[in-house]
């Protein structure tokens, strides 16, 4: 067999073995085409009642709440990145390790309103931890930060 | 140059990167969405494509693992063994010079970047790619480093 049918056999094997386990996969999230998630986002200041999923909001809402007490923030990023700088009052539940936090995530009140944030950009802890909260916990007012420290930091808000 | 051919290094490296490669596929194989996820932590490919790579990457590694330890098809698994190395040094370079945090997927700002482990972990994954990719030529070349003929190695 030559050199380039050596490598298009490997990676047609590879492919069908792919996907046989693919067909063994229990899991009706794991899809062979992947499909981008949108999360929608809070046009006013008001959280709705009936949320379905964790939504999005702006600094300028952050800060809106931030400033009338309303909203409690949680910092998903690691304990050293939360160390080295964080919005003010806010609580550290790291993402990564959220099994270790059970216990405060037990004492928080699951009807309040909670803006969840980490390092901005394409981070995904913020949403990961949300999501976490909202459908494992039943928390009903779970907002996520996209902007997060980075913006928050930026705009000179108090930390 | 004697001493060097009578060393084996082309038997000894493919053994090597084959028990790696294995290695390497074996907890991929068995968590695909994880690694999926892993994949998106490095914002480099398109989203509808992750799955499909953690779907086939690892059994990639795997036959490849399989192949190196049994010389067989040597050379297209050297090839794509080359191939696999080039685009891991890649990314994971690009991931220290952006100043990504691959564990949390996030991009860290350049006055947070290197301020944990993970920027010193990536850099020592780099060098062991880049002693695995000296490994991988020394099979591609390796007539060179061997007195055997081309068959035993």
């Amino acid at each position: 067999m030559t050199h380039k049918n050596q490598i298009i056999g490997i990676f047609l094997l590879a492919t069908i073995l792919g996907l046989i386990r693919f067909i063994f996969i229990n899991d009706p999230e794991f899809t062979l085409i992947k499909k981008e998630r949108i999360v929608q986002q809070i046009s006013s200041y008001v959280v709705p009642d009936d949320m379905t999923e964790p939504m999005s909001v702006d600094l300028e809402f952050a800060k809106h709440h931030f400033d009338n007490s309303s909203a409690i923030f949680i910092d998903a990023r690691e304990v050293e990145d939360f160390e080295l700088g964080h919005i003010k009052d806010a609580i550290n539940i790291p993402y990564d390790y959220y099994e270790e936090y059970e216990n405060i995530i037990d004492e928080l009140d699951d009807m309040a309103i909670y803006i969840i944030y980490c390092s901005g950009g394409e981070c995904s802890l913020s949403l990961d931890l949300a999501d976490y909260l909202f459908n494992e916990k039943v928390f009903e007012k779970v907002l996520i930060f996209e902007g997060g420290w980075p913006e928050w930091r930026d705009a000179g808000y108090p930390y | 140059m004697k001493f060097i051919k009578s060393l084996h290094l082309p038997l000894i490296s493919r053994l090597i990167l084959g028990v790696i490669f294995i290695y390497a596929s074996y907890d991929k194989i068995l968590n695909p969405a994880a690694f999926s996820e892993n994949i998106h932590n490095y914002h480099l490919t398109p989203v509808f494509v992750e799955n499909l790579a953690a779907l086939i990457i690892p059994w990639l590694e795997l036959i490849i693992g399989v192949f190196l330890i049994l010389g067989v098809f040597l050379e297209g698994s050297i090839s794509i063994t080359i191939g696999l190395l080039v685009f891991f040094i890649v990314i994971l370079t690009q991931a220290v010079i952006r100043g990504i945090d691959v564990h949390c997927g996030c991009f860290k700002t350049a006055a947070d970047a290197g301020t944990t482990d993970l920027r010193a972990e990536l850099i020592k994954r780099i060098v062991e790619d880049f002693l695995y990719l000296g490994m991988a030529f020394i099979v591609k070349f390796r007539r060179k480093f061997t007195n055997l003929d081309k068959e035993t190695v």
